[in-house]
């Protein structure tokens, strides 16, 4: 699964955005409800995630994000 | 799958108002079988989760050359079968992916915002005239059609003076009523006249200032794309752009104007116009028959059996009426949170301009309501003509005061 993801330093609580390029159709609906959390590459028009979401209003946009991808490219990951 | 004593498809709507079997056939059996044109029997989906599950899945073909695709009319699957070389909308996953991925770029959340100032001008300059000229104004031929024409255009790179063609016969190839020929050939003389433009252009391949130019450069001059192919994707574009955002436009300034509250409803501002808009694709959704499919092999849907080579018809305006996910589904409410309509479909062929259609609307909708709020219908809705021959719902004229 070719991925992207990003993590700050010293978000170790916060699990990371992981989108699956394969399946990411560059629909644009992550950026529309969460564009601090994702971008979409000038390139190829994919998906890029950003920074984890840290507070809960950043969570509840992550969320609404990953609900509106029409084909559910986007999850959370807990590092070890 | 024979079809003989099955209902036929497609039912009588009336108004806004989706067919009344729909919600029928949702209430008792969310997959349902029904009777097409050429008499074979296709299953129907009307439940907002199970339209969702066949969009999503990949044993569900969008190519019309697949055994089984539910035929709406001879004529619209002839006008399908007959276009060469296929756009991506209509081809599967893996050549799906790869044709389509060549375009998002194009569309991405960063670029149509930066048309922007461009849709805004537009919008401006019809506003003018439509001021000038006075009341009472055609909101479907003097706003809602030139708007979205212009913009498409600008970004593609089609020839202003080209306009008044290419609306002409995009509103007769969505045509249902028309019978297989008027469509076809309106399709055939759009390619030639795209391809001509193409071949113009090809003189002068370093100018990316549009699609048409990035498209020739990038894809046509290496050899990645051959001609056929780019004036199909050509095409798509210019009909995706023309027919639906028009309707969308007009439909959902007409659902407003018969509320009391009228252009109002948009005063609190820009979260008031996005749920306005969402509202109307939602409660229009007005491509009637997307949603089309073929299954390439056997699947069990809601607890049903479908059968590889059997029709289905996952039905996007029934799923957008669907009570379990949108309550009072069949009131226009523009305040609601239509969050999760199925208007631009879903799945992998989800709509790859919804970001341009919804910042056209948004651009529209809160400029109407700045200039205009006091607009109001200048008949009585009884004397609206509704087009029910066609595959994108909408009225012949939206006659307006201000």
């Amino acid at each position: 699964m070719a991925s992207t993801g990003c993590r700050s330093p010293g978000d170790a609580a916060m699990p990371r955005i992981l989108i699956d390029r394969t399946r990411c159709i560059g629909a644009g609906q992550c950026v529309a409800n969460a564009a601090d959390h994702f971008t979409q590459s000038a390139e190829d028009g994919l998906s890029v995630a950003l920074a984890p979401a840290t507070t809960a209003v950043q969570r509840v946009a992550v969320e609404r994000a990953m609900a509106a991808c029409p084909v559910q490219a986007i999850s959370l990951i807990d590092d070890p | 799958m024979s079809g003989a004593l099955l209902p036929r498809f497609p039912f009588q709507r009336s108004g806004f108002a989706p067919p009344a079997e729909y919600a029928v056939f949702r209430d008792r059996a969310p997959v349902t079988r029904v009777r097409m044109a050429d008499g074979a029997a296709a299953w129907l989906v009307t439940s907002h989760d199970l339209v969702r599950q066949v969009l999503s899945d990949p044993r569900f073909s969008t190519n019309p050359l697949t055994p089984g695709y539910p035929a709406v009319t001879l004529g619209r699957v002839d006008l399908l079968k007959a276009e060469v070389p296929q756009t991506f909308i209509r081809l599967d996953p893996p050549k799906h992916t790869e044709v389509r991925r060549m375009f998002t770029r194009e569309f991405t959340f960063a670029r149509v915002n930066e048309m922007k100032p461009r849709i805004e001008a537009v919008v401006g300059r019809l506003l003018d005239a439509i001021e000038q000229r006075g009341a009472p104004a055609d909101f479907f031929g003097d706003f809602a059609v030139p708007f979205p024409t212009t913009v498409t255009s600008g970004f593609l790179g089609i020839p202003e003076a080209d306009h008044l063609f290419f609306q002409e016969r995009s509103r007769t190839r969505v045509a249902l009523d028309l019978g297989p020929d008027a469509p076809i050939e309106a399709a055939r003389q759009m390619r030639a006249r795209i391809e001509a433009i193409l071949i113009a252009r090809l003189a002068a391949t370093e100018d990316r200032a549009d699609l048409i130019g990035r498209m020739l450069a990038d894809y046509v001059v290496p050899g990645t794309m051959t001609l056929d192919e780019a004036a199909a994707t050509l095409e798509l574009f210019m009909m995706a752009g023309h027919e639906t955002t028009a309707n969308m436009l007009t439909l959902g300034l007409l659902s407003l104007l018969i509320d009391p509250r009228g252009l109002g409803a948009l005063a609190e501002g820009e979260s008031a116009v996005r749920n306005a808009v969402e509202e109307m694709l939602r409660y229009h959704s007005i491509v009637q028959y997307n949603g089309l499919r073929a299954a390439l092999e056997d699947a069990d849907i809601g607890g049903v059996a479908i059968r590889k080579g059997d029709g289905v018809i996952a039905l996007i305006n029934a799923a957008n009426r669907d009570p379990a996910m949108f309550p009072d589904p069949d009131r226009f409410d523009p305040t609601r949170d239509a969050t999760g309509h199925l208007g631009f479909s879903y799945g992998p062929h989800q709509c790859l301009g919804q970001g341009l259609a919804r910042l056209e609307m948004r651009v529209a909708f809160a400029e109407l309501a700045r200039r205009m709020p006091r607009m109001r219908l200048a008949v009585g809705v009884d004397e609206l003509v509704f087009r029910y021959g066609s595959l994108v719902h909408g009225v012949d004229r939206l006659p307006i005061a201000w």
